[in-house]
């Protein structure tokens, strides 16, 4: 005997042509499948400020950017079958809170594929190696309407209205949809608690480097009696609740699923905040280094945020003089700091004689950036940065043909040397030997993981000061590290294997 | 624990050399690493790499060769 279908079934139907397996996986929790595809319908279905091809275009880009096969499959099928998508740009700042509603609304739907991982409706569609985010300008001051309705239940949730849902005043309908999520989720009869809700959303936060909404669910904890050094520690270990959803096993309890649509909703809420750029409700006890505006995905769990109070700057009372035009007070920054850019740019530029010149510049151009710099990160940090475009640059314009410096032509790598080392490689020569070694050993690197290598070995940096420096998102500054480390081991193996030399 | 492959473990091994993974993940890993030579001599290998870049010195700049680069610069400064 089966069971009767999810009333929602119909309504997809409608939409899609059929019920695309995402949902069919869900059959069996037809009170979330029911909130979920509501949600769905007040910020996709319905019509709004965008046309229905236009806001499908939008969440292809999402489903490229997230590399979600299934959704990109889907959205790549249907596109074509809602007639043209028109102009690309916003005309008004009700279409673009519409855009960032449906990219978020995107990002949303990627995670619950993530975790659900159903097959494809369609032969698959390879999303693009490097798709964009797509970028929508956060809309101008919006007037905002009548308080909604929606404003109850978020306040009983809640207890006041954070500042992201006012931003939203002028949408209702949206607002009306997450509230009615959000009390699906957290209703009585759900699997989960409402604690172990907050700590999903808690992680998700954190996994998506937003300060808003990891200062939001750090108030919320602290209310259930979560002490706020301990929400900060788990949003600082973000893998307390486990690696990203897709190496698990799909949810087929109505508590695995509410988790997976938990985690979805802390996706969908860090995705508008960013997009609408809202001010924080709370004090941030955290902050996360280079967060970006139009952060989409999640990061990866391995991308670590640190705890960053006001004074962590060794060098912020010299930077204050300095802006000030304390020369003297420049003299010993310079002191400080010329070594590691000095380094910095025999990084980038593989070369010494080159990395001399262009170290006058880059203090040049810092002293005349200094009233620029906000403190967002170190200034060490800051100067490294300025170093590495000064001598990206210098590379650029001087020597045009050389290798390509960003992430476009990756091939894989293979160990080739499998020897074992001698126990202590440091013994095997003199001290200068090893330096004119593995100097010599750096200089072959290509500049892009040389570059990466020496700011995490030498310089010591962290992995987001490091990525912050250049420029770079943490996985991308990962994936250059790790292969600049297995090249020069690849190099070096030859003279430090047991049994000699080779 | 499903066993994993010298693949599988290749794809981990950056994070596990920086030490950034959850516990689950890192036990599949030492025990890839118990039965298979290969992997760990490149684990060890890899860790001496970094040890050995770590404490090498290279492209230091002495107080000597920064003192008059730093003078350049102030130099430059001061008639702006």
């Amino acid at each position: 005997m089966s069971l009767p279908e999810p009333s929602s079934f119909a309504l997809l139907r409608e939409q899609f042509g059929f019920v695309p397996r995402l949902f069919q996986h869900q059959a069996f929790a037809p009170r979330l499948l029911d909130a979920e595809v509501a949600f769905l319908d007040a910020l996709l279905f319905r019509p709004t400020t965008l046309s229905r091809a236009r806001k499908e275009a939008l969440l292809l880009a999402v489903a490229a950017c997230r590399r979600s096969r299934y959704w990109y499959t889907l959205h790549r099928h249907t596109l074509p079958l809602l007639g043209p998508v028109g102009d690309s740009a916003f005309s008004s700042p009700a279409q673009s809170l519409d855009a960032i509603l449906v990219r978020a609304l995107g990002n949303f739907l990627c995670t619950i594929a993530d975790g659900l991982h159903p097959n494809e409706d369609f032969p698959a569609a390879e999303p693009p190696e490097s798709a964009e985010c797509p970028m929508i300008p956060p809309p101008a001051a919006l007037p905002p309407g009548p308080q909604p309705a929606a404003f109850e239940p978020l306040r009983d949730h809640y207890g006041f209205i954070p500042r992201l849902f006012r931003a939203q005043t002028a949408r209702p309908d949206a607002l009306a949809a997450q509230a009615a999520f959000i009390e699906t989720l957290t209703a009585d009869s759900s699997a989960l608690t409402r604690r172990q809700k907050e700590l999903i959303l808690l992680v998700a936060a954190a996994r998506n480097r937003n300060a808003y909404l990891v200062a939001l669910e750090t108030q919320e904890l602290a209310v259930m009696g979560v002490a706020p050094e301990d929400a900060d520690q788990i949003a600082l270990d973000h893998r307390a609740a486990g690696r990203a959803s897709n190496v698990t096993e799909p949810p087929t309890s109505a508590s695995g699923l509410e988790a997976l649509l938990t985690a979805a909703l802390g996706d969908f809420l860090c995705s508008l905040q960013a997009g609408l750029a809202v001010e924080p409700d709370f004090p941030l006890r955290i902050t996360f280094p280079a967060p970006s505006q139009n952060n989409l995905h999640p990061q990866p769990p391995d991308s670590r945020p640190t705890l960053q109070p006001a004074e962590i700057d060794p060098d912020a009372g010299l930077v204050d003089a300095a802006q000030r035009g304390d020369l003297a007070a420049f003299e010993q920054l310079v002191a400080r700091h010329g070594r590691r850019v000095y380094r910095t740019l025999v990084g980038i530029l593989g070369n010494t004689e080159e990395a001399r010149d262009l170290m006058q510049d880059t203090f040049l151009k810092a002293f005349q950036h200094l009233s620029a710099f906000e403190r967002r990160s170190k200034f060490s940090t800051w100067l490294i940065s300025i170093a590495s475009r000064a001598g990206i640059q210098h590379l650029r314009e001087r020597r045009p043909r050389e290798e390509s410096l960003d992430d476009t032509a990756e091939e894989g790598f293979r160990p080739r040397q499998v020897r074992a080392w001698t126990d202590d490689p440091e013994q095997a020569y003199a001290k200068a030997e090893t330096r004119a070694l593995v100097e010599r050993e750096l200089r072959r690197l290509p500049s892009k993981y040389r570059i990466a290598v020496m700011l995490r070995d030498i310089e010591q940096l962290s992995t987001e000061e490091a990525a912050a420096a250049l420029e770079l998102g943490v996985p991308a500054l990962k994936a250059r590290v790790l292969r600049g480390r297995l090249m020069l081991r690849e190099a070096l193996s030859s003279h430090f294997a047991q049994g000699g030399a080779a | 624990m499903s066993r994993i492959s010298c693949q599988d473990f290749m794809a981990e091994i950056g994070n596990y050399l920086e030490g950034d993974l959850a516990a689950e993940v890192r036990a599949q890993l030492e025990q890839h690493l118990a039965h298979c030579t290969t992997c760990t001599v490149l684990c060890d290998t890899a860790r001496k790499t970094i040890r050995v870049v770590t404490d090498s010195d290279s492209f230091d700049l002495t107080e000597d060769e920064l003192g008059p680069i730093t003078a350049t610069i102030m130099e430059r400064l001061r008639q702006r």
